[in-house]
């Protein structure tokens, strides 16, 4: 009957659009030459839509480069470089043809001096619309190298000396958006509380800290080989199928192991077979795999429960996965291998940061409870929190690999 | 008694997995080898889909090419031609310095054509249009024009399109006209100047001079017509199309009959004759190939078109027709 509820329940989709997790990003390039400053910006398609509302490429060109001229900007020794008129046709924004999935724009800005002192570099494009938006930048002055930097909610402006490249994006920076990147991504949330809701003792949580920042390691091993590239969206999608296991785990344990693990384990099935007309062989593969892993796992879980080897696996699993959103993120940037693995390395102690303060959060709240003698009934947390998972982790599932 | 030890024997020679297997079966509902097993491929599986080989950054010039230009190659035989091309002599005969100063050159213009391809240059220049609208029908018409026409195709095509080769004729008349009703002849009516024009045309063509029917009938020369060799369509300009129409049909040294115009009655004296006639093949063969290839090209084109616009899909806002 449970098992029936909630699998109503993710039918019914209790998860909405909005909680789907936006990795919202765009890239810039910025080349200093002198008193001239061009920039070159590239936004995804679904950031384009954000900000217009609209999906007609010729409509949205227009709109992007009225905003995009309104939300940067260059200012040398505290003057005001202005943009250049580049031709009747084209005026002071000129669209750029990047490739499918994007819209890019180019402007040069035209300082009053040839050689200020300091130029400040200004970019608050989606900041007011989406706070957690990160653009990937990259400064080039005289002709050097390009130096990667950050601009995010709330440092929007870089300085760039006249001596040459401004400082690097700095390492805490990369820690920081990891950090907020665990607490902003609500796939992220889910997998952490879920696998906080299995574990029954300190020691798993200790494991559990273990496998994921072995993840983490391998995931940077991997990145520095560069042997492999990710497929995002699958990537993604397999985080989303990780939400629904914990799911199906937590029904698992009150009702029929091998019900539950059947049922994910067609379901997933059969979407591999619906995923390979639509989204191609991988999708499908990703999905078989899926469908062996929850027959494998499910009927078994309740003994290796008690086992070492699960828990490690299960947060190295996740660990992993998650290593590669910043290298996925950054690569249309193309920064150099020692600054990626950098810039990677600060992101994934920031989001083991981020797990582990969320984990102390929710250990805190219980401890809190506990002191005041509020016992929470165990059965309805755990159907609840099945169901809200199963909801969440079937959307994430299917939009990701069907979206 | 003496099978214990036996089986005893054929226990310890069983190799392990089939002491696994034997043990799985014997236990199927703990054993976690097939489980551990589906989660370890399921894994794998997920891993093979999540991820693919990362393309690897070309670092090397490969062979055939002699140079990357933002990971995009330019041709060793490209620098070959462009050297001939440019130096006049074989590849091997130029100097480094030439082979150089070419090399630069090609990078150069694959660098300002990357740049145009980014500023969309195809999209938004008209010039750059038109250079794309002549390259795809050149090559949809190479197919064409890598077989050279026989003459017998030339002929035909020739025979097909004869009234495009007409040589213009020329002529020399002269345009004698009597007016009538005018101040000078006030009491001449047309019926008269008629009546004295036809015997004019009589005298004419008794062989009576141009001067005599002036002197004794009151011609005068019109003056729409010089007295020399003019082609058809000028003398057709400066007569008037009725006029035209008499005279072209007369031959040499035929004088028509009077023809009455706005300003009097006419008649007109050819001196030399020369028809429009069609050019013989031989004489415009090149011209013919070159019409022949303009022909193919176009039909090329208009084929390449239909295809197009047969696998394209083409929407026209409200109140718009083509």
């Amino acid at each position: 009957m449970r098992v029936a509820a909630a699998a109503l329940l993710c039918a019914l989709g209790v998860a909405s659009p909005t909680l789907a997790d936006s990795h919202s990003v765009s890239y810039s390039d910025w080349t200093i030459s002198g008193e001239i400053t061009t920039l070159k910006f590239v936004l995804p398609r679904v950031e384009a839509q954000r900000l217009t509302g609209v999906d007609v490429p010729l409509a949205t060109t227009k709109r992007l480069g009225e905003y995009l001229l309104a939300h940067v900007a260059v200012q040398g020794d505290g003057e005001n470089c202005a943009p250049i008129d580049q031709g009747y046709d084209i005026g002071l924004v000129d669209p750029l043809a990047v490739g499918g999935g994007a819209f890019g724009f180019e402007i040069f800005f035209r300082c009053p001096t040839a050689n200020p002192r300091e130029r400040v570099l200004k970019n608050a494009v989606l900041f007011e619309r989406v706070r957690s938006h990160v653009n990937y930048a990259r400064v080039r002055a005289g002709g050097g190298d390009w130096a990667p930097q950050l601009f995010t909610a709330g440092r929007e402006e870089i300085r760039v000396p006249d001596a040459g490249a401004p400082d690097g994006g700095g390492w805490l920076r990369y820690v920081s958006l990891g950090f907020g990147h665990v607490l902003q991504s609500l796939d992220r949330i889910a997998i952490v509380l879920g696998l906080l809701l299995l574990a029954r003792r300190r020691r798993e949580l200790e494991l559990l800290a273990v496998g994921l920042a072995g993840g983490y390691a391998l995931a940077l091993l991997v990145t520095a080989g560069s042997w492999v590239a990710p497929r995002t969206s699958f990537l993604e999608g397999f985080v989303g199928f990780m939400v629904l296991w914990i799911a199906a785990e937590l029904v698992a344990r009150e009702t029929s192991r091998s019900k539950v693990a059947a049922i994910l384990g067609l379901g997933s099935c059969a979407l591999a077979a619906v995923a390979t007309l639509v989204s191609g062989w991988a999708a499908g593969l990703v999905l078989l795999g899926c469908a062996l892993v929850a027959a494998g796992l499910l009927p078994r879980t309740g003994e290796w429960l008690e086992r070492r080897e699960f828990w490690v696996a299960t947060a190295a699993v996740a660990g992993f996965l998650d290593g590669f959103v910043l290298p996925s993120q950054v690569a249309p940037a193309e920064p150099p291998k020692g600054a990626l693995l950098a810039m990677s390395a600060g992101f994934d102690v920031g989001a083991f940061l981020g797990a582990a303060f969320l984990t102390s959060l929710a250990i805190g709240a219980l401890l809190l409870l506990r002191r005041r003698r509020i016992e929470l009934p165990r059965p309805l947390v755990s159907d609840l929190a099945a169901t809200v998972l199963g909801g969440c982790g079937a959307f994430w599932l299917v939009t990701r690999f069907y979206g | 008694m003496s099978a214990a030890p036996a089986d005893g024997q054929a226990a310890v020679r069983r190799s392990w997995p089939r002491r696994m297997l034997e043990r799985a079966l014997a236990r199927p509902g703990r054993s976690s080898v097939l489980p551990l097993a589906a989660v370890v491929l399921g894994l794998a599986l997920a891993a093979l889909g999540m991820f693919r080989g990362a393309p690897a950054p070309l670092v090397e010039v490969p062979p055939g090419y002699v140079a990357l230009v933002n990971q995009k190659g330019v041709l060793e035989s490209d620098l070959i031609s462009q050297v001939e091309n440019a130096t006049m002599k074989r590849f091997d005969e130029a100097t480094p310095e030439e082979k150089r100063r070419v090399l630069r050159s090609m990078i150069d213009e694959e660098l300002l054509v990357q740049r145009a391809l980014l500023l969309d240059l195809p999209e938004t220049t008209i010039e750059v249009r038109e250079a794309m609208q002549q390259g795809v029908e050149a090559q949809v018409a190479e197919p064409y024009w890598s077989l050279p026409p026989s003459d017998a195709e030339l002929r035909a095509y020739y025979d097909k399109t004869r009234s495009d080769y007409t040589n213009d004729g020329t002529m020399i008349v002269h345009d004698l006209v009597m007016h009538v009703g005018g101040f000078q002849n006030a009491n001449q009516s047309t019926p008269q100047a008629l009546s004295d024009a036809a015997d004019a045309v009589y005298r004419l063509r008794s062989g009576a001079s141009v001067d005599y029917a002036k002197e004794h009938y009151g011609f005068v020369d019109s003056n729409r017509l010089p007295a020399v060799e003019e082609l058809d369509f000028v003398v057709k300009m400066r007569l008037g199309d009725k006029l035209f129409e008499v005279a072209s049909a007369l031959g040499n040294g035929e004088i028509s009959d009077p023809v009455v115009d706005v300003d009097g009655v006419h008649v007109l004296v050819m001196d030399i004759r020369r028809p429009a006639s069609v050019a013989d093949f031989s004489s415009v063969r090149d011209k013919v190939y070159q019409a022949y290839r303009r022909e193919q090209g176009e039909r090329a084109t208009a084929e390449n078109v239909r295809l197009l616009r047969s696998q394209a899909e083409i929407i026209l806002a409200p109140g718009q027709e083509e």
